[in-house]
């Protein structure tokens, strides 16, 4: 695998790049991480949907887009999402790489340019955001986090979380409350745009096969003269542990309740970290999984229920759709089956094939352009400079002790319930 | 075997197709320098095969819906090990999925190679079913249906087609319904593995880091060849009508979710390529981001970000799909509207058309970029009749005319529909 190079830009800004000819296309993203806040989450949400939208001297976004065709469909993103206790704002560019273009005309350093400008020159009126351009982008805003319900799985783990971490950044929206973005307005947004650019730590990331010497000079010069104002942020605090069981159900018009079941883990050892993601894995990562072979194959109450370890943070999910009379059958089996992993009743098979598994996923890191970069910079988030294959060694080095060991420091803390709404 | 080599010059990239005896396709595709292969077992067979018999055979008959899917689901047990224990052993991930059309059984592996790929040749040639084993399956799948009926998106997309055809298959549930397959049985699921995972119906396609003489030797050690069979179809009687011109159902959802469809001529092999890149180079000029329909509704809030569309195609059925989320989907039907019979009479600017053909290039070289994506397309082509990079040709030989051509006979609001899922909580 491709290396990863890291070089210092300015106070708390890097640029890190992973060279790879294989890729035909290059994919650029500036990401933004910030400790997540109850205050500040919505408007630098809010940031991301302006600043995708073009810049100034592409204000327009339909205009923006026909720019974006003429260079081969590149494609301009921005995404906002949860890493430990911190909000990560990312704004990405990707496009194919020069060696493909149909009369060899080089576009790769266009998009770093653009990338570089719609985040540092955005379209501004009289130094501000455009007030109509924010009440639109308000709007989009609030269906998105409203939309959330959409997808009951998914809703119902981040609920999980919610309910599990409820005085912790972690338990809130990434994308903050409706009521908060309803506040916002062209100053306020303005505001936090240059409160950001000061004071969040930035992390460029270039995953390609470009020449990133010129994608690098870019990005220095488009940032020589932000003024910066940084301190760093732990990405994670340790888990508040509760000490009991909360149980929380909700009801909406569905045909299958979801059930999501939190656990604390914990750990503040990096190497019980490995033992808990072997133990995710033999618990109910795979189809030989306890979870898979016990829940689904041999009750067959679930079409999927799959355990998920988050390291930030050091808990770990379980969640399955399940009938709404089969629930409590489902719940036992589930807590039964992570007994039987305390009891130490796990064969070595159970493991080499768990072990395999893990191996396969971290190899295939390596394969697309887009894994590469978020594996990277989930280890820069860390701190951390391991490589893939490094990880399989700590993940090979785990005995089956430690997974019991992990095993029996595992509390459940949570179980939410989305179930259907009682006959009348 | 004898094989060709299939090449392209921009990609500067190729692939090796062979045929066996047995009748199966071959396709091998090595990308140097990747950590994994991806290798998939396909066979033509998905949810619309349900009237069919083999030329060996008098009579048509006529299976449960879902029944495809619930096979695929039923191959992964064995009287001895399991597929799942068999790939555990290797480290590969396997997986399968049912579509309209075709069933695939895959994995994906970055060490051994030659005994996964064994593994998956061994798995899908050698069925097991019993009535306690199906009896159990239909508990799993009846929560994967259950699941699907609480998706938005899969709602109002199945409802669109119940819309826009009469007739014909595509309309239903992939995986059936829970009625349905309690009709299943395990002589029903032999009847069609018989007929339709006969090798003659059947592709193997690997992409990705492997050495094509070790894929050679695995695949000629390991196929069951027998009878050569041919499927037929029976005919579907498909009116150029559509069924209904407007649906709408109720979930648990925000905003309204609504999907516009167009029912279109059927086409099949390198026809319906073209007419699928060239329609979606005439809707990227029409709806894309950069028009000017997108960003009047967008400013409007009719539409948000969610906003998409797609030429949905295959054997016997050919439709454009427009879809998203809207307070006010039927002012969007509308828009929609108008704006096609704007484009029907003042025709698109030769600017517009080059801009979006070069765009849509882009995104087809992006296509080759990882091992998962090649796997799949050459297995999709394959069953279409096509060849993998025949995409990049149609881009470049596409002209405005044929552009003008599909905007004239095409997209036509008497053979449209809208689908509606308005939220229910409220």
């Amino acid at each position: 695998m491709s290396e990863l190079k890291r070089n210092k830009l300015l106070d708390g800004i890097y640029f890190n790049c992973v060279f790879d000819d294989r890729f035909k296309t290059n994919r650029i993203a500036v990401n933004m991480i910030t400790r997540l806040d109850k205050k500040d989450a919505s408007q630098n949400a809010l940031l991301s949907y302006l600043l995708v939208k073009g810049y100034d001297k592409y204000p327009d976004f339909a205009e923006f887009n026909r720019y974006l065709d003429e260079l081969y469909g590149a494609v301009v993103y921005s995404d906002i999402y949860k890493a430990g206790d911190c909000q990560v704002i990312s704004l990405g560019i990707s496009g194919i790489d020069d060696r493909f273009t149909l009369e060899n005309e080089g576009i790769t350093k266009t998009l770093c340019e653009i990338l570089s400008k719609m985040l540092l020159s955005p379209a501004l009126e009289g130094g501000k955001f455009r007030e109509s351009e924010v009440e639109l982008e308000k709007n989009t805003l609030i269906d998105t986090i409203n939309a959330q319900i959409n997808d009951k799985r998914s809703f119902a783990l981040n609920k999980a979380s919610e309910i599990m971490c409820e005085s912790e950044p972690f338990g809130l929206n990434e994308c903050g409350e409706i009521q908060s973005v309803k506040a916002l307005d062209a100053q306020s947004v303005t505001k936090a745009y240059y409160d950001l650019l000061e004071s969040a730590r930035i992390e460029i990331m270039f995953v390609g096969s470009g020449d990133c010497k010129v994608a690098e000079e870019i990005f220095k010069s488009a940032f020589s003269n932000v003024k910066r104002n940084f301190k760093k942020e732990t990405l994670a605090d340790i888990h508040i542990e509760k000490g009991e069981i909360k149980e929380v159900t909700e009801r909406f018009d569905v045909a299958q309740s979801k059930m999501v079941l939190g656990f604390a883990c914990e750990n503040k050892d990096e190497k019980v970290d490995f033992a808990l993601s072997l133990l995710c894995a033999v618990y109910g990562g795979t189809p030989m999984s306890k979870l898979f072979l016990n829940v689904r194959e041999k009750l067959s109450l679930c079409y999927y229920c799959a355990a998920r370890y988050n390291k930030t943070k050091s808990l770990m999910f379980v969640d399955c759709g399940v009938e709404s009379e089969n629930i409590l059958k489902a719940k036992e089996e589930i807590l039964r089956q992570l007994d039987e992993i305390k009891n130490g009743n796990i064969t070595d098979e159970e493991i080499k094939n768990a072990v395999m598994s893990l191996e396969n996923a971290y190899r295939t890191i390596n394969d697309s352009n887009s894994s590469v970069m978020r594996y990277y910079f989930m280890q820069i988030l860390s701190d951390k400079d391991y490589t893939p294959e490094q990880q399989i060694e700590f993940i090979k080095n785990v005995t089956k002790e430690d997974i019991v060991k992990a095993a029996n420091r595992i509390k459940l803390e949570t179980v939410y319930l989305l179930t259907g709404k009682e006959e009348a | 075997m004898d094989g060709k080599i299939i090449r392209n010059e921009k990609l500067n990239e190729q692939y090796y197709e062979y045929k066996h005896e047995s009748g199966l396709e071959i396709l091998l595709y090595p990308m140097k320098g990747y950590s994994s292969s991806y290798a998939l077992f396909g066979t033509k067979y998905g949810s619309i095969d349900t009237a069919f018999k083999t030329d060996k055979e008098d009579d048509f008959v006529t299976v449960p819906e879902g029944i495809a899917h619930f096979l695929e689901h039923k191959l992964f047990e064995s009287e001895e090990l399991d597929a799942f224990e068999l790939f555990a052993k290797t480290g590969a991930s396997a997986n399968a999925y049912t579509s309209f059309e075709k069933t695939c059984y895959l994995f994906s592996t970055t060490d051994n190679f030659g005994e996964s790929l064994k593994n998956l040749l061994d798995f899908v040639q050698s069925p097991y079913f019993t009535e306690k084993t199906v009896q159990k399956e239909q508990g799993i799948i009846a929560q994967e249906i259950r699941m699907y009926d609480d998706s938005p998106g899969w709602l109002v997309f199945f409802n669109l087609l119940k819309a826009l055809y009469v007739n014909h298959p595509v309309k239903v549930d992939i995986a059936g319904t829970v009625e349905s397959i309690a009709k299943i049985n395990a002589d029903l699921l032999y009847r069609c593995y018989n007929t339709f995972y006969n090798l003659n119906n059947m592709v193997l396609a690997i992409a990705g880091n492997f050495k094509v003489d070790e894929a050679l030797s695995v695949i000629e050690n390991n196929l069951k060849t027998k009878e050569k069979l041919t499927v037929k179809a029976k005919s579907i009687d498909e009116p150029d009508d559509i069924s209904t011109p407007r649906i709408s159902a109720a979930l648990s959802v925000s905003t309204p979710l609504f999907s516009i469809g167009y029912k279109e001529k059927s086409l099949s092999g390198y026809d319906m390529l073209k007419a699928e890149l060239t329609y979606e180079v005439l809707l990227d000029i029409m709806f894309g981001k950069g028009s000017a329909f997108y960003k009047n509704l967008y400013e409007k809030g009719l539409i948000n970000q969610t906003f998409d569309f797609e030429v949905f195609c295959g054997r016997d059925y050919f439709s454009v799909i427009l879809d998203g989320e809207s307070k006010d989907p039927d002012k969007v039907y509308e828009s929609v509207n108008e704006c096609i019979a704007y484009f029907k009479q003042n025709g698109v600017a030769k600017e517009d058309f080059v801009r979006s053909k070069k765009s849509l290039y882009g995104r087809l070289v992006k296509g080759f970029n990882n091992v998962e994506n090649v796997a799949n397309n050459l297995v999709n082509f394959n069953f279409w009749g096509v060849g993998i990079y025949d995409n990049i040709d149609v881009v470049e030989k596409m002209e405005l005319e044929d552009v003008l051509s599909l905007l004239q006979n095409g997209l036509r609001k008497e053979k449209s529909a809208l689908s509606i899922v308005f939220p229910s909580d409220k």
